[in-house]
């Protein structure tokens, strides 16, 4: 579904990734994984197009490499940043009317239904719906950020360490959700520095070093992989 | 005294009309248009020169005008699409004050133009409606200020509607708090700031129009009240649209008022009311108090 | 001494100069190239060192020129009028500074733009004393009775000029320009080793002031006239064009800049109607392709080679020196029924708790339960609602964050708030701040105390450094360092301080394992030698091994208190935070 061939990005004199070789398939959940400043959130950018990159990026074999970010989302790639990055200032409701940005003027139908869903989904948002976002707590941040990406309805979810800054409850909330998505149709690709919490949903992970691939295969043989566990994931 | 607080407020709605063109562009791009002054220069230039035009040719007054406010907007628009091309974008990521800078430059190259057309002379700008006044109990009001008041009331409900409740607007304001979060919404930054530019730009235009008949129309005519209304979008809180509105009602209220006293206190009173809103309340009188976290 | 050379050599060609183009026009504009430079470099310590802005510059060079101009004209010697003129100067920069303190951005830009603006209408309107549009007319100066011709007046300016800038140059390479950056990059970490960021703000815009102001008494006398029309608010903009375009920050910057601002217009003068279109149009052009200035722009051409050079030279060993103990190991914090309210929200809602060192005392709590709120407030950057704070007996609840630095409490921030443009040993020496003994006067002129005060500092900083494994990237810009490097340097610059208790806030966040060891060290080592610490972290894992006692918080309130132990068994914590046995696993991954 996403491949990405020979992927290399530079900020400036330091290079973040050099020649990242990945691929996503349909319905997966894929991991990525890795020391701080290994260049997971930094390949997901170049995904998205926040970032510029060298390299080949493809979505259902359309070349997406180098596209402004607002134009891979239309593609139905939906990120959720790092830091959660809600908006706010503007009312919870907002925040997942804006996830449906570009549908809105052509599927008004649609998108009232999928913004039902969402509060099905997280009940503790339609009861603050009309609150600022801004005064929500990081969990329930967490769960905002997450409905605003699925508002588009996108087929492809990037997820930037969701459980950053969240207590082990919402941890498991939102990685429960994950899997939830996965059942939904969804495919997605997951940075988590809670290795081994990451590891034991995906299908399949990758280990990030110096901006390179260092391992990679199913979930569960680098969960049982003796080198990876005691270099990278610590326990 | 009453008669001052009429005309000051009527001033003022014109302050805060061109005033509410740096508050969108501040959000959205966290740059002004520091020559905002010039461009409503030429803004009451063209408008002049357009509606002349019109109303030789025949046209009713009221449709002239309208035209005349429509071909503003329109060019003005356009200048401010040029202008975030030319002196915002490229200065994007520098982090520096540049931009001040690039939009002055871009101010001063439009101020020695319209002085090429339009000459280094004052021009008379009469107003449409005449000098007539209006009397209304002890106050008497121009049919021109009267007309002022009515598109300020009309221009601040549209924009008012378009910031708060519109998508567009929720999207401009998705911008300003966070414009790679508002880019992964699928909302194009750049087209924001453009959209940002070419509004503020516009309303410079109007307020320039607005502005011609009760002042002195001719190349130099902008600085001043650019940088007037740039304290009355301080005055206000640079990033709360009421503040800007009542920044310029109170900015324009107390000039009128020192003016019966003396010309050069009207002059100084803007900028002594602006160092003491800023010492006691250094976002303005609403803005909002930035909690920094850490 | 090679410093001295290239001085004297631009000492000699400046002197040549009359000789070389006898021509009263070009010295006249030599004159007028040395007073706007002097502007421009004055800007420049204020704008491109410590990251604050004018828009009124023009206000503080037309008071350099009336106060002069009346005192002359009262009758005193051209050079005490002038002295007068710097102090007068000096006090409305303080003035304005301290008019602006707490406005940022855009409105401490209108702060100085109604300064500027105020002072031209006084000079236009208030004819009487400045003559207004009319102008003020002015003996010939003398310098103590020997009068000053063109030549000879020329000349002054060059040795007022020669001097300011040696003076200022030492200025930015002594630790007072070093405080100037810090404060420019972040303002509350140069607060939390202890910098007044108020009093130094004064102080540069008093000192960019002062220069102007001499800059302005040479204009005024120049002609032996001048009028209002010099002081517009075109002027303050053209001033800060001369900086940016020069390339702020940079200490050649103001000289090129003041070539484009100042020779630039002259040579298009003749072209009169397009003048401002050609001057607009080149600094449209120049602020596009060099957005960092001209010499800035060149420097980054030159820069690489340099970094690589440097890095190798000071490769350090590792070392677990650090070389000092607490005096005082048994400091001791409360806090008292503390309530911090935002907007009706309570963040931190009636929370005591006491901590006696040296001790190793964890704060954790799910997000949001109020962990950094607690944080600011024992470091000052918030005070409380209500309730107190008392450190060693005294009531610190109101103080500030240099205040609580300099009674021994310093922190780390979880967004990091290292000084980005400096480097990794000057971001260390700046957290020397409170133990530096040299004055002003000793840095303005860089004596023999100075240079052995900063070379004693400058090994301390390396081994603290070396102490938390970052000397071998002493002389890297620390905006080029990783995350993790970066949260190791803000520990060692904390450790500069020489605290009796350092807050760590989330020194682990995105650590790497590497890391996560190194802090953990740290923690020990700082503990051993006397040193109180208060470590807010999420990764129970370091929490449970490092600390002594363990302080919970939920939804702003303490919730559980004591050893990691009772911690692990407190059903309260377990419900709240933990989450059970079957998330614990899934998290912790044990």
């Amino acid at each position: 579904m996403l491949s990405a061939r020979n992927l290399s990005v530079r900020y400036g004199m330091a290079q973040a990734l050099r020649g990242v070789d990945l691929h996503v398939e349909k319905r997966e959940i894929v991991a990525l994984i890795g020391r701080n400043g290994a260049g997971k959130t930094t390949l997901l950018k170049a995904i998205t197009g926040l970032v510029k990159s060298q390299g080949d990026i493809r979505y259902n074999g359309q070349s997406i490499g180098n596209l402004p970010p607002d134009a891979i989302m239309k593609l139905g790639i939906s990120h959720v940043p790092q830091g959660r990055q809600i908006f706010g200032d503007q009312t919870v409701e907002d925040n997942l009317i804006l996830g449906a940005y570009t549908k809105i003027k052509a599927q008004p139908k649609q998108v009232k239904a999928w913004l039902e869903r969402e509060y099905e989904r997280f009940p503790r948002l339609k009861e603050r719906r009309h609150q600022q976002a801004g005064t929500l707590s990081g969990g329930e941040q967490q769960m905002l950020a997450l409905s605003r990406a699925l508002m588009s309805n996108p087929d492809f979810l990037v997820l930037d360490e969701p459980s950053m800054g969240l207590s082990p409850l919402y941890v498991k909330l939102i990685l429960d959700t994950i899997k939830q998505l996965r059942e939904e149709g969804k495919t997605i690709l997951l940075v988590e520095q809670l290795a081994i919490a990451a590891l034991s949903i995906a299908d399949r992970g990758y280990v990030l070093s110096s901006g390179q691939v260092e391992f990679s295969g199913p979930a569960h043989d680098l969960l049982h992989d003796e080198k990876v566990v005691q270099t990278y994931l610590g326990a | 005294m009453l008669q001052a607080v009429v005309s000051g407020l009527i001033l003022g709605s014109i302050y805060a009309i061109i005033a509410q063109g740096y508050y969108i562009t501040y959000i959205t791009t966290r740059t002004m248009n520091f020559g905002q002054g010039d461009f409503l220069m030429l803004g009451a230039l063209l408008g002049l020169t357009s509606y002349g035009a019109m109303a030789t040719s025949g046209m009713p007054t009221v449709l002239s005008i309208l035209a005349a406010l429509l071909i503003v907007a329109a060019v003005m628009s356009l200048l401010g699409w040029g202008l975030e091309r030319v002196a915002i974008r490229p200065l994007q990521h520098a982090h520096s004050i540049g931009w001040i800078l690039s939009t002055v430059a871009v101010s001063i190259m439009i101020r020695n133009i319209a002085m090429l057309i339009w000459g280094r002379n004052v021009i008379p700008f009469p107003s449409p409606f005449g000098s007539e006044v209006v009397r209304i109990g002890d106050v008497g009001i121009t049919r021109h200020e009267l007309f002022i008041a009515v598109c300020a009331i009309v221009i601040m409900a549209c924009l008012f509607f378009f910031l708060n409740k519109s998508l567009l607007g929720k999207a401009l304001a998705a911008v300003a708090f966070n414009a790679d979060a508002a880019s992964l919404m699928g909302i194009n930054p750049r087209r924001m700031a453009v959209l940002a530019f070419a509004l503020s730009c516009a309303l410079a235009g109007i307020g320039g129009i607005l502005v011609g008949p009760i002042t002195n129309t001719a190349f130099f005519m902008g600085a001043t009240l650019g940088l007037k209304a740039f304290a009355a979008a301080i005055i206000g809180g640079l990033e709360n649209p009421l503040g800007i509105l009542l920044g310029g009602l109170l900015l324009g209220v107390i000039e009128q008022v020192f003016s019966l006293y003396n010309s050069a206190y009207k002059d100084a009173s803007a900028f002594v009311l602006i160092l003491i809103v800023l010492i006691f309340m250094p976002q303005g009188l609403l803005g909002k108090k930035v909690k920094e976290k850490f | 001494m090679k410093k001295w050379l290239i001085y004297g050599a631009i000492g000699a060609v400046l002197y040549a100069f009359p000789w070389i183009f006898p021509n009263s026009y070009l010295i006249h504009l030599a004159q007028g190239f040395l007073y706007t430079y002097m502007v421009v470099l004055g800007l420049n310590l204020l704008v491109g060192l410590s990251g604050q802005l004018s828009l009124g510059h023009a206000g503080f060079f037309a008071i350099g020129a009336y106060v002069s101009g009346l005192c002359t004209n009262a009758g005193m010697p051209f050079v005490i009028s002038m002295v007068i003129g710097m102090g007068v100067c000096a006090l409305a920069g303080a003035v304005v500074a301290m008019l602006s303190l707490r406005a940022k951005g855009p409105y401490l830009a209108m702060v100085t733009i109604a300064f500027g603006l105020l002072i031209e209408i006084i000079a236009n309107r208030w004819v009487d004393v400045t003559g207004g549009p009319a102008g003020m007319y002015l003996p010939e100066p003398d310098l103590f009775g020997l009068p000053l011709g063109v030549v000879p007046y020329y000349w002054f300016i060059c040795l007022l000029t020669l001097a300011v800038t040696v003076l200022a140059d030492n200025l930015v390479t002594s630790r007072i320009g070093r405080t100037f950056q810090a404060m420019g990059n972040s303002e509350v970490a140069a607060a939390t080793v202890g910098v007044n960021v108020r009093n130094w703000k004064v102080l540069a815009f008093a000192l960019s002031a002062l220069i102007a102001g001499i800059a302005g008494t040479l204009f005024a006398f120049q002609n032996a006239y001048f009028n209002s029309d010099s002081f517009t608010f075109d002027k303050s903009i053209l001033f800060l064009v001369g900086v940016i375009v020069g390339g702020a920050g940079t200490r050649l910057g103001p000289v090129v800049g003041t070539l484009i601002i100042y020779l630039l217009p002259q040579l298009v003068q003749s072209l009169y109607d397009y003048h401002l279109l050609i001057f607009g149009g080149i600094l449209l052009f120049s602020l596009i392709a060099l957005p960092d200035g001209i010499v800035g722009g060149l420097m980054r051409l030159k820069k690489p080679t340099q970094a690589g050079q440097r890095q190798t030279d000071a490769a350090v060993a590792e070392s677990d020196e650090i070389g000092w103990a607490s005096e005082e190991p048994n400091a001791e914090l409360a806090m008292e029924k503390v309530v911090m309210e935002f907007g009706g929200y309570r963040a931190v809602d009636d929370v005591s708790f006491a901590c006696q060192g040296p001790e190793v005392r964890g704060l954790i709590g799910p997000n949001g339960s109020g962990k950094s709120t607690t944080v600011n407030l024992l470091t000052g950057v918030y005070a409380p609602t209500a309730g107190k704070i008392v450190w060693n007996g005294r009531d610190v609840s109101a103080y500030p964050p240099h205040r609580m630095a300099k009674v021994g409490i310093t922190r780390t921030f979880q967004n990091l708030q290292l000084f980005t443009e400096l480097t990794v040993l000057e971001n260390v020496l700046v957290g020397f701040h409170l133990h530096y003994r040299t004055g002003f006067a000793a840095n303005l002129f860089h004596t023999a105390g100075f240079k052995r005060e900063e070379q004693q500092f400058r090994e301390k900083a390396l081994s603290l450094l070396a102490f938390v494994g970052m000397a071998h990237k002493a002389e890297e810009t620390a905006a080029n360092l990783s995350y993790g490097e970066q949260r190791l340097v803000e520990i060692a610059r904390a450790m500069a301080v020489k605290p009796k208790l350092l807050i760590l806030d989330e020194p682990a966040a995105g650590a790497s394992h590497y890391e996560v060891e190194k802090i953990m060290k740290v923690i020990r080592k700082l503990k051993s030698i006397g040193i109180s610490i208060i470590l807010v972290e999420h990764h129970m894992e370091i929490v449970m091994n490092v600390c002594d006692r363990i302080t919970v918080l939920d939804f702003g309130k303490k919730i559980a208190e004591g050893d990691p132990v009772h911690i692990q068994n407190h059903p309260q914590v377990i419900e709240a935070y933990l989450g059970g046995e079957e998330v614990r696993k899934l998290v912790v991954g044990t």
